[in-house]
């Protein structure tokens, strides 16, 4: 069993507090993403759990077991850094074996762990090999192989894919989720590209600042987000200002029956791309709107429509045969729409751009005849 | 274009041909004095050839073999000495940030910059309080003075391009203090310890004035006997004593690059 357990962290580097109360908990098992811009203190993070750095207030316990000030030599975890560090001077199978070496293992089952390692990250043969000769993939999974030598109770990944060629990222983030699923080790992955974490994690934490934002599974992370900046660092999010009367959403002098109940009040509604729909025939609770961008890509399209609720974004299926500029009926799935009261912590992130934009262009559809019906 | 790269390279083979001349007059001349006779000015070669220089210093009765073995034993110790010091230290200035870095650097290079004399006067008195001068020790001491300055440099430097990340790396691998030392940090160490070792020990092995002054005459070492030969105009066993300092100094070079270089690396410089 590994359960981590990270308790009012704070770490100050030279008077700047990077890391600010941070608290998050890690079932056994469990695969969970660190994500966040550059600076934000992922990495610190990572490296308060391994040892290398110490926090200056706060706690870390594994297995309910205290190891905040234990030295990285002495703690039961093992990272993987960026680069992936392999000692030039050894062999790759010297490599691998390097922490059992320092642990007193001897040399029959040291190799042999290492050639056993050497299949599980699919590279068996190069054992004689020196880190020089080997590819920047290749050299990423040995130093995975080396981390895993150990079996420790909790493997730190930081950013082990984005040194790599997308194809190979692609392949070593199967490699990585592979393992994981075999070993059911606790892991810890941090990384800057949301994509990749949602892709890979249980569980992601979205961190800001040193602080953690929220802590929730990629599902709810999606429909369920906390604040504007989480919900369109998961996907392309629109955003309609509007007030709430009595269940009914009024934004743009239009009225929509919301299906859960809210307070009154004034409101932010955010609706998915992907929530909105082409209504073809039109019926009672279409929108109208003129098309102003479409891209394909993938199976789906990607089109700005203007209309009297703003400029919107939409992800359809398949490719729209309608040109630029027509005229088009859609829906929005008002049950899978998320509500933000205006005016609370994260109206000062500027993620409406949208609708700024969208606002300009409501001068010029003005005569427009709204929706049908 | 075939004729006018024939006419650099011809330039270019010219050019070296000078500069090998140039280089190599001086230890030539050394030879040809070493084993002549009877040179009289005006003549190219010598008249005459003959051993004398060599059998003066093979003569136990002239002590230059004792005081070559001093010499050598001298500046081994001081070499193993600073470079136990100087990794340390090279590795708080390479690596760390602390109150009066600058200044700590400064003085490091200071007996660089400063000529000899002025640090020999000084410390000459200090000496004679203790009662080291006249000694091995004191000695050893005064050639750490001038040696170490290049040692903690390179390491400095070595560290400074190495980072902390290799450490880190070891930290997280479970390896201890002195494993992270032995299996990691050495082997990054190498090219600064064939550098380092090199510099330092041609640079005690020819220290003249500080040996003089701290050892008053009674640490007797290879420049101290050199010097009267060539200025009392003694060129034969000048250059005898010329060849075979510079024979040592080349057979350390080689004898260290042989032990400290691993054969199966490829570049010297893991770091880059």
């Amino acid at each position: 069993m590994a359960k981590v357990i990270l308790k009012n962290l704070v770490k100050y580097y030279s008077k700047e507090k990077v890391i600010k109360n941070l608290n998050i908990e890690i079932e056994h098992g469990e695969f969970v993403a660190l994500v966040g811009p550059s600076g934000c203190g992922k990495t610190t993070t990572l490296k308060l759990l391994s040892g290398l750095l110490l926090p200056d207030q706060g706690q870390i316990l594994l297995d309910k077991e205290e190891i905040t000030f234990l030295p990285a030599e002495q703690r039961d975890i093992v990272m993987v850094f960026q680069d992936h560090l392999l000692f030039p001077h050894l062999s790759v199978a010297e490599n691998v074996a390097f922490g059992l070496k320092m642990l007193g293992v001897s040399k029959k089952i040291r190799m042999e762990k290492a050639k056993a390692l050497l299949e599980l990250v699919h590279l068996p043969g190069i054992e004689q090999k020196y880190p020089g000769q080997l590819s920047g993939g290749q050299q990423q999974r040995v130093a995975l192989a080396r981390a895993l030598a150990l079996e420790p109770k909790v493997l730190l990944l930081d950013e082990p894919l984005s040194n790599l060629d997308p194809t190979l990222r692609e392949e070593m983030r199967e490699l990585i989720l592979q393992i994981h699923r075999k070993l059911n080790m606790t892991t810890v992955f941090v990384t800057h590209d949301q994509n990749e974490a949602m892709l890979l994690a249980d569980k992601i934490a979205v961190m800001l600042e040193g602080q953690i934002l929220q802590y929730d599974t990629p599902y709810n992370l999606y429909n369920h987000p906390v604040n504007k900046k989480i919900a369109s660092m998961f996907g392309v999010c629109n955003y309609l200002e509007g007030n709430i009367h009595n269940n009914n959403f009024f934004a743009k002098g239009k009225k929509i029956s919301i299906p859960h109940f809210l307070d009154n009040g004034e409101f932010v509604a955010c609706v998915r791309a992907e929530h909105i729909e082409i209504c073809s025939p039109p019926q009672k609770e279409c929108f109208s709107g003129v098309i102003e961008d479409k891209k394909f890509s993938a199976g789906q399209s990607i089109i700005k429509i203007s209309t009297d609720l703003g400029l919107l974004t939409a992800v359809v299926k398949n490719h729209i045969d309608i040109e630029l500029g027509s005229r088009m009926y859609f829906k929005i799935e008002w049950n899978r729409v998320w509500f933000q009261k205006r005016g609370e912590s994260c109206e000062d992130f500027h993620h409406n751009s949208h609708l700024e934009r969208g606002q300009q262009n409501i001068t010029n559809i003005k005569n427009d005849k709204a929706a049908c019906g | 274009m075939g004729v006018s790269m024939d006419k650099k390279q011809l330039v270019h083979k010219i050019i070296v041909m000078i500069f090998f001349i140039l280089l190599m007059s001086p230890f030539l001349i050394l030879l040809l004095w070493a084993f002549s006779k009877v040179w009289t000015a005006g003549s190219i070669f010598p008249h005459d050839w003959g051993l004398r220089g060599w059998q003066y210093i093979l003569n136990p009765q002239n002590k230059i073999l004792s005081v070559i073995g001093t010499s050598i034993f001298l500046s081994l110790a001081v070499t193993l000495v600073a470079t136990i010091i100087s990794i340390p230290a090279g590795k708080a200035l390479g690596l760390y940030d602390f109150p009066g870095k600058n200044i700590v650097e400064i003085l490091v290079l200071a007996p660089i910059i400063i000529p000899p004399i002025t640090i020999g006067m000084g410390i000459h008195v200090i000496f004679i309080k203790y009662g080291l001068v006249d000694t091995f020790l004191g000695v050893l001491l005064i050639h750490l003075v001038v040696v170490m300055p290049y040692g903690i440099r390179i390491f400095a430097s070595v560290y400074k391009a190495m980072g902390l990340k290799w450490e880190e790396q070891s930290k997280i691998l479970k390896a201890n203090n002195w494993q992270r030392f032995i299996y990691v940090t050495l082997p990054f160490l190498k090219p600064g310890l064939i550098t380092s070792g090199i510099l330092m020990f041609n640079v005690s092995f020819s220290q003249y004035f500080l040996t003089f002054l701290i050892g008053g005459g009674k640490i007797v070492t290879l420049p101290l006997v050199l010097f009267p030969y060539i200025n009392s105009g003694d060129r034969v066993i000048g250059s005898v004593i010329s060849l075979i300092f510079i024979l040592i100094a080349l057979i350390f070079m080689f004898i260290i690059e042989r032990v400290i270089t691993d054969p199966k690396q490829k570049s010297s410089y893991y770091y880059l």
